[in-house]
């Protein structure tokens, strides 16, 4: 995860390859009951944001996003068409688009589906200005937090990957050159630099070759 | 024929050979053949030299007379021979009877078990030892027919009647007895007696053993007085008890069982036991036929039967298997009752249960639906507050917006509890209409035209907020407002699609005048532009027929007045044939 500065907006680069401000900016409501949606548009406005929509039902959101695909979703539970969860799901799936669920549902089953379609937050209607604001922003810091453990994560991996390459290489050159493991390492790494080539390039060329 | 000759047709031509007697085999030999054979040779020297021989040595004087001596000489010899044969035979028949008589008389002796001959006339000649021993008398009472005296009174009359009709029709017999011992105890026998048939093929009488059956005998009666007390025990069981064999036939019922089924048990033993339980439970039974065994002797389970009367009640059996020496079940043993009354209890309970459960649920599910509609309604609210806060000059002016459409929304429940299902469009039209004559907005006209709708809940709430806001409009800005103004409300099915079409027309004559005289009225504004005071109405209506309604509405600002047109896209349930209702108000 990158963080750049584009014109004196700070904007972070995923991991995934996807392009998100440090703050949400663009965000999609979905909601089938008019006065409800036009009441969280015109909160969001008022705090700033760009909504997306409204969407009046889940094939709608889904739509939305795709065309152009909003940093946040705000999302009614119970929709025409697929429902908030499995919009939120639908989202997060295929765009990395994190979700919060802004419901009149308040029993443990209906949470419990949300939590596990994996949203960010929870809301219950009618939730004021302030509690909008403040799940906003904690679900984008936790979005990020996660987007930044997944990146760690899949670097900690590719990492170990690369040392498990350097490691079958190094063992190859112990084994039929009869050089010692410290030898070994420093002839790899005397390859790489004599041939401008990457460490794990040299070692892949043992590996398929068995030679050196 | 003597009875060691009975015997020894009875044992076998083996007995003979066994005589290692006092007469010598060779005596026996020189008697029987070899006397004969002297007396024959010594008849044909005689007779020879009586024929031929002394004539010849002595002259032929008299030949004849002599020949004739010497051929009587030569017959008489055979004749001798034979008569000699015939004797010996008859005092060694008589030897050999003795000595028969002696060894049968040692050898039964030995016999532990009770042996006795009879002879051709019935007449008991022999007894072993067994026998006087046991009854401590002396042979000679015991003959002829004297063993009867031993025989018990009660059991005499019929043996006697067994043992003369087995003589009569010479056949092997068999006879139950009690035997008095010599302590006066009678004891129980079994005699199996043979008849027995000389070398000649003559009936010889029969010879007889007589065991002692006692143990046995005790040894069955106790088995049978047990088998009695647990078939006692047994009927007298308020339980169901029945045995069957592995493959499913009945072997014993006892009287519950009999009377629970409705059936005697000759219907029941020897049959399957399938046709007694109802198809759909006799995987049951065959579960537990599989399951029974050393690992798993006993085994509770629950099932339905069919009784005589062919009505259908619950039994719980408690079954046994049992297992012969090596192991391998060779029958079950159940044991029943009859459980119907507490399964139809258990059952009730069980649906009780299971409607207050769904009572419980369904209390759960309106409680849930209430949060849900009341936090709904007031996010709605907060959306109309957010909505007229705008549009509205003043307080009161955005407390009357508010206020019609909360009272739009009490139509619509008002309606919808008397109908618990919809509110019909006609009667919702005619409550927002003469709410607002009530409210004495001056004199004017509403009409209103269309086929029966039920509109359901949502699609009502939004319409009737519709038509309030329509209404509200009229009054302050459009129809309603002047004097002569109509407003006529009309909806119809569709041309194409689901749902409903309604169309709100507004007509002011003074304008349609007018109107008359500029063509186009687009000229002087009023044609395709909205009132300047109508943003947030406007924006309601074309919001809830998007939203709510999944239809749309449009606007047209004729010279006659305000044209709205407005689509429902939920399917609605349309009559086939659509009555007109109609009404109107004086507003």
């Amino acid at each position: 995860m990158k963080v750049i500065d584009d014109h004196g907006t700070k904007k972070i680069i995923l991991d995934t390859g996807r392009t998100v401000p440090d703050r949400p900016q663009r965000i999609l409501v979905a909601e089938d009951e008019h006065l409800v949606a036009a009441e969280i548009t015109a909160r969001l406005t008022e705090l700033g944001y760009v909504v997306v929509g409204p969407a009046v039902d889940g094939e709608a959101a889904i739509r939305l996003a795709h065309n152009g695909v909003p940093d946040l979703a705000v999302l009614d539970i119970r929709m025409p068409g697929p429902d908030g969860v499995a919009v939120a799901k639908d989202l997060y799936t295929t765009l990395g688009v994190p979700s919060i669920i802004l419901s009149a549902y308040s029993d443990g089953p209906t949470i419990a589906a949300a939590r596990e379609a994996g949203v960010f937050a929870y809301l219950i209607k009618p939730a004021s200005q302030d509690q909008i604001r403040a799940a906003i922003e904690i679900a984008w810091d936790r979005y990020l937090d996660l987007m930044r453990a997944r990146g760690e994560r899949d670097e900690l991996h590719r990492r170990l990957e690369e040392r498990k390459f350097v490691e079958s290489a190094k063992w190859i050159l112990v084994d039929k050159k009869k050089m010692s493991e410290p030898d070994a390492m420093r002839a790899l790494q005397k390859r790489a630099r004599d041939t401008r080539s990457k460490l794990l390039d040299v070692c892949r060329d043992v590996i398929e070759t068995g030679d050196f | 024929m003597g009875r060691g000759a009975r015997m020894a047709a009875a044992l076998g031509s083996s007995s003979n050979t066994s005589t290692g007697a006092r007469p010598t085999a060779g005596s026996w030999f020189m008697c029987l053949y070899v006397g004969p054979a002297v007396l024959t040779l010594a008849s044909l020297i005689l007779g020879l030299a009586m024929v031929g021989v002394l004539p010849w040595l002595l002259g032929s004087e008299d030949p004849g007379s002599r020949r004739a001596a010497g051929f009587a000489v030569l017959a008489l010899g055979p004749v001798l021979s034979m008569l000699w044969v015939w004797t010996q035979r008859r005092r060694w028949s008589r030897i050999f009877d003795r000595l028969f008589q002696e060894r049968f008389a040692a050898h039964a002796d030995l016999l532990p078990a009770m042996l006795w001959t009879v002879r051709p006339d019935s007449m008991c000649d022999f007894l072993n030892s067994a026998w006087l021993e046991y009854c401590g008398r002396d042979m000679n009472s015991q003959l002829g027919h004297g063993w009867l005296d031993i025989v018990h009174p009660d059991d005499r009359l019929a043996s006697r009647g067994t043992f003369l009709g087995a003589f009569e029709l010479r056949r092997p017999f068999r006879l139950y007895y009690r035997l008095r011992r010599s302590d006066g105890v009678y004891r129980r026998f079994v005699a199996s007696a043979t008849p027995t048939y000389g070398s000649d093929g003559s009936f010889s009488g029969y010879l007889g053993v007589s065991i002692d059956i006692e143990e046995q005998a005790s040894a069955v009666d106790m088995f049978r007085a047990s088998e009695e007390r647990y078939r006692g025990i047994v009927e007298d069981q308020t339980e169901l008890i029945c045995r069957w064999t592995p493959d499913g036939v009945i072997t014993f019922v006892n009287e519950a069982y009999c009377r629970a089924f409705g059936r005697d048990s000759a219907q029941l033993i020897g049959r399957e036991f399938a046709p007694l339980i109802p198809e759909e439970d006799r995987q049951i039974m065959i579960d537990v036929a599989a399951r029974l065994g050393p690992k798993e002797p006993l085994i509770v389970s629950e099932h339905r039967v069919i009784v005589a009367d062919g009505s259908v009640r619950w039994h719980r059996w408690t079954d046994r298997a049992l297992f012969d020496g090596q192991g391998n079940v060779v029958e079950y043993q159940g044991v029943g009752v009859d459980i119907t009354e507490s399964k139809l209890a258990e059952l009730s309970v069980k649906q009780a249960n299971e409607r207050l459960a769904s009572l419980l649920k369904r209390e759960a599910d309106l409680r849930r639906e209430l949060n849900h509609r009341v936090r709904n309604n007031l996010a709605s609210l907060l959306g109309l507050v957010e909505l007229y806060s705008k549009s509205s000059a003043t307080v009161p002016e955005l407390a009357e917006a508010i206020r019609g459409k909360v009272a739009a929304m009490r139509e619509v429940h008002e309606l919808i509890s008397a109908t618990s299902g919809g509110a019909d469009l006609a009667s919702l039209v005619s409550r927002l209409a003469g709410s607002f004559a009530k409210m004495g907005q001056g004199p004017s006209r509403v009409t209103w035209e269309g086929p029966t709708v039920l509109l359901p809940p949502e699609v009502a709430t939004a319409t009737a907020m519709i038509v309030q806001e329509l209404l509200m409009n009229s009054l302050k800005h459009g129809a309603l407002a002047d004097a002569s103004g109509q407003v006529a409300l009309e909806w119809a099915p569709p041309a194409e699609g689901p749902g409903l079409s309604l169309v709100w027309r507004e007509r002011i004559p003074s304008r349609m005048a007018f109107a008359d005289l500029v063509p186009d009225p687009s000229r002087v504004g009023m044609s395709d532009t909205p009132p300047q005071h109508g943003g947030a109405g406007l924006s309601l209506v074309r919001g809830l027929a998007s939203f709510e309604l999944r239809g749309d509405a449009s606007f047209s600002f004729e010279p006659a007045g305000l044209v709205c047109r407005i689509r429902i896209g939920v399917p609605l349930d349309l009559p086939q044939a659509p009555s007109k209702p109609t009404g109107q108000t004086r507003a």
